[in-house]
């Protein structure tokens, strides 16, 4: 129990210092957005195509999800590491000291565990919920699969809305509505491009 | 050797972790019964800050390594108190003729 105390203090403490809570917050919205719409993109292609088979939708769907995914953990991991080594060395000259092995240290490389993670999570989590009807296929008519992904991608999207609504304090349904209109634009013009061939 | 009782140490830390936190972790080292952090100046990333430790038996290195943990360095050692009593600086006439001018 004094070790789970510990551990949780720990834990508060590295995210006070190295405020890694706004950005992960930020990256699960813009990451779990690009996994709604990517997913709906490629549903939309499948269901245009007029793809009946659900093994190849939801492998194709699953091999998107994992590749967004570990994007996510590369690029983030990559691209917070650098940010947060500069930011470490600029601390270096202002505090004229070096922080190697401090908690500063240990923060900001907690800091860029969690941001990878996020971004890898919030892709892969919010285009596998659309992905769901397709392993229903049994029971539900493949037409009926599609309608039901579109409407949970939209669900996702409109949650992710209301997530960010929840930390600008703003109306939650408009704020989730903005999230679903990109989708239903996403829609449009992958119908009035694609109707022609 | 007699016991460190009071330490006055000139510091420049970090904006985070705040004086809060660094003083709750120095007054958590044993040997340490009370301390007092004060703010002396602040820049856009750190801050100088005047520390004062008063406890039975303070050991320096280990006040000092929470400093650097926290990402602070030590400046300046600006008073040390040992003994078993604490003795206060005893004004002179130099420090009264220097306040006069």
């Amino acid at each position: 129990m004094n070790f789970l105390y510990k551990f949780t203090e720990k834990l508060k403490e590295y995210r006070e210092i190295s405020k890694v809570d706004e950005i992960a917050r930020r990256c699960f919205a813009k990451n779990g957005f690009d996994g709604s719409l990517t997913i709906l993109g490629f549903l939309i292609g499948f269901y245009l195509a007029n793809v009946k088979n659900p093994i190849v939708i939801f492998t194709t769907g699953i091999s998107t999800c994992i590749a967004m995914g570990i994007s996510g953990l590369w690029g983030a991991y990559l691209t917070e590491r650098s940010e947060r080594i500069s930011s470490i060395r600029e601390l270096e000259k202002a505090t004229i000291s070096d922080l190697s092995n401090t908690k500063i240290e240990s923060a900001h490389k907690f800091a860029m565990i969690v941001v990878a993670i996020v971004d890898a999570v919030a892709p892969f989590v919010t285009a596998l919920f659309s992905l769901i009807p397709f392993q229903f296929t049994k029971y539900l008519d493949i037409r009926t699969c599609y309608y039901i992904s579109f409407a949970l991608t939209f669900t996702a999207l409109f949650m992710l809305g209301v997530f960010l609504g929840r930390i600008s304090k703003e109306n939650l349904f408009i704020s989730g509505m903005k999230m679903v209109i990109a989708g239903i634009v996403s829609i449009l013009i992958s119908v009035l491009l694609l109707k022609n061939f | 050797m007699s016991n460190i009782r009071r330490l006055v140490l000139d510091v420049l830390k970090p904006l985070s972790p705040s004086i809060v936190d660094l003083a709750k972790q120095l007054a958590d080292i044993q040997g340490v019964d009370g301390v007092d952090v004060s703010l002396v100046e602040m820049d856009a990333k750190s801050e100088s800050v005047k520390i004062t430790c008063e406890g039975e038996d303070i050991i320096f290195k280990e006040v000092e390594a929470v400093i650097i943990d926290n990402g602070g360095s030590v400046h300046s050692v600006d008073k040390v108190s040992t003994g078993s009593t604490i003795i206060e600086e005893v004004p002179t006439h130099q420090d009264t003729e220097s306040t006069l001018a």
